[in-house]
């Protein structure tokens, strides 16, 4: 025969267990949410039904070392750095498909695109003398009034993954310079970043410190060629 | 009197050679400047060749197969190349003989070409994507006929910016890279040439080019790999014979020389 404040200790204890399986099981719940909420990724504006339309994109061929350019029919931003962002993206998806002409790994490859308006000038705090007023040590990038620096911020995996070689390396340098330059008439001159940091080579051999004139590279490397 | 004489003739002396001192010491910094102030002499060693086998060191380069890096490959195409070149009479200088734990930078590299004044300046590279051989020139434009890209000091003295000094070269370098795709080609190789944004070239003063080597395609399908010793050799006989022939077109041998 158990006594009763046995069973009443049983019970109790049983209780205690069955709280504490709910509080844990909660606490499960409200963890899990915590780290869905971090990756969601989903768009917090409302999706803007947008009509696709023909962009002209400077693919690559290994295999002579021309880039030609073709056209493709696809649904872009609106805002001027979001389409720049989004069409190399789409230009760099084109390399990692099954069998491309010019293979890339398939991964984000481009973090940012930036566009400034050239000739570049120094910012001046408010209440101070204009810029060109002062002996500035800043730099001024030269450039055609009205027109663009485009900068490409690579994502620092997809230039450690690229494929090594001079050839591959200029023919997506020239690649992406020809699609920026063949949709965007106002950029004149490209830079790129890394990681959002300088980077001597995209890897290994591409130069990436110096500043790309915008130019149809199309053409001139159908035309050298063999 | 004959005291009085030495002592004159002693002090006579010592004037003069305090003057001549002097008048060489405010003659010197002169002369420094106007040598200095010549343009560079244009005179090329025709028979010297620079070859510059690219990464070394930690710096591996392009991984091209199974425990294959870019680095020895270009280092055995620059073994073979210095051969082939010195059985045509020509004079080698590698910017690096073996993998040593520190190679030159890239800046140091170009210090090395240009100290030579070499007839022509090779850039050896490797890769594993595409095919056959690609032979890139500088993506420099050559200099406009009034030099508009530098800027001349009132002494005539015409200085050259470091990321430019291949302009000046630019066009005979074309002539070099379209010399060797047409011996290249005439080997039955794949030759792609283009202008490429790669480092030493745009820094080098002599016709410079930079050769990378490809895994050569077959029609059946298969692949001869970067290390392939026949076909190795093969794209360095091609070359050799087109350096020849470069050179005894764009520099010909003075009168009396063999």
């Amino acid at each position: 025969m158990i006594p009763r404040y046995q069973r009443i200790f049983f019970w109790i204890l049983a209780g205690a267990i069955l709280l504490m399986g709910l509080v844990l099981l909660r606490g499960c719940e409200q963890a899990r949410e915590k780290l869905t909420r971090h990756r969601d990724e989903t768009p917090l504006a409302a999706p803007v039904a947008t009509a696709s339309e023909t962009v002209h994109l400077a693919m690559a061929d290994d295999s002579d070392g021309s880039i030609t350019v073709v056209d493709r029919e696809i649904a872009l931003p609106v805002e001027t750095t979001a389409r720049a962002r989004a069409l190399l993206a789409r230009l760099i998806a084109e390399y990692s498909y099954k069998n491309s002409a010019h293979p890339i790994e398939s991964g984000p490859a481009v973090d940012d695109v930036f566009l400034l308006d050239l000739p570049l000038r120094p910012a001046t705090a408010p209440g101070s003398k204009p810029a060109d007023q002062e002996q500035s040590a800043v730099p001024q990038v030269s450039g055609g009034q009205g027109g663009q620096l485009a900068v490409v911020n690579l994502h620092g995996t997809f230039a450690d993954h690229h494929p090594s070689g001079i050839e591959a390396e200029t023919l997506t340098v020239e690649s992406i310079v020809g699609t920026l330059y063949e949709n965007f008439p106002r950029i004149e001159q490209v830079r790129f970043l890394v990681d959002g940091q300088p980077r001597d080579t995209l890897n290994g051999h591409a130069d990436l410190m110096r500043t790309y004139p915008a130019a149809n590279t199309a053409t001139r490397s159908g035309q050298e060629a063999r | 009197m004959n005291t009085s004489r030495k002592f004159a003739a002693v002090l006579l002396a010592t004037l003069a050679g305090v003057g001549a001192a002097v008048y060489a010491m405010r003659a010197q910094p002169q002369n420094q400047i106007s040598q200095s102030a010549q343009p560079p002499s244009l005179a090329m060693n025709r028979n010297l060749v620079v070859l510059d086998p690219a990464h070394g060191g930690p710096d591996g380069g392009a991984v091209l197969g199974d425990h294959v890096l870019e680095k020895d490959v270009t280092l055995a195409m620059a073994a073979r190349l210095r051969a082939a070149l010195t059985a045509a009479g020509f004079t080698v200088i590698a910017t690096r003989d073996a993998d040593a734990g520190d190679p030159p930078t890239i800046n140091q590299r170009a210090e090395i070409a240009n100290r030579t004044h070499a007839v022509a300046c090779l850039v050896l590279h490797a890769t594993a994507t595409g095919s056959g051989v690609h032979v890139y020139t500088s993506a420099l434009q050559a200099f406009d006929a009034g030099g508009t890209a530098s800027v001349s000091s009132p002494s005539g003295f015409v200085p050259v910016p470091w990321e430019m000094a291949q302009a000046g070269y630019a066009d005979e370098s074309q002539h070099l890279a379209s010399d060797l795709s047409g011996a290249l080609g005439s080997s039955s190789l794949p030759v792609v040439v283009g202008r490429a944004p790669v480092l030493p070239l745009d820094n080098l003063m002599c016709p410079a080019v930079a050769v990378e080597l490809a895994p050569l395609a077959i029609s059946s399908g298969a692949t001869t790999p970067v290390t392939d010793a026949d076909y190795q050799q093969r794209v360095v006989a091609s070359m050799a014979a087109a350096l020849k022939s470069w050179r005894d077109d764009n520099a010909p041998a003075p009168r009396g020389t063999p």
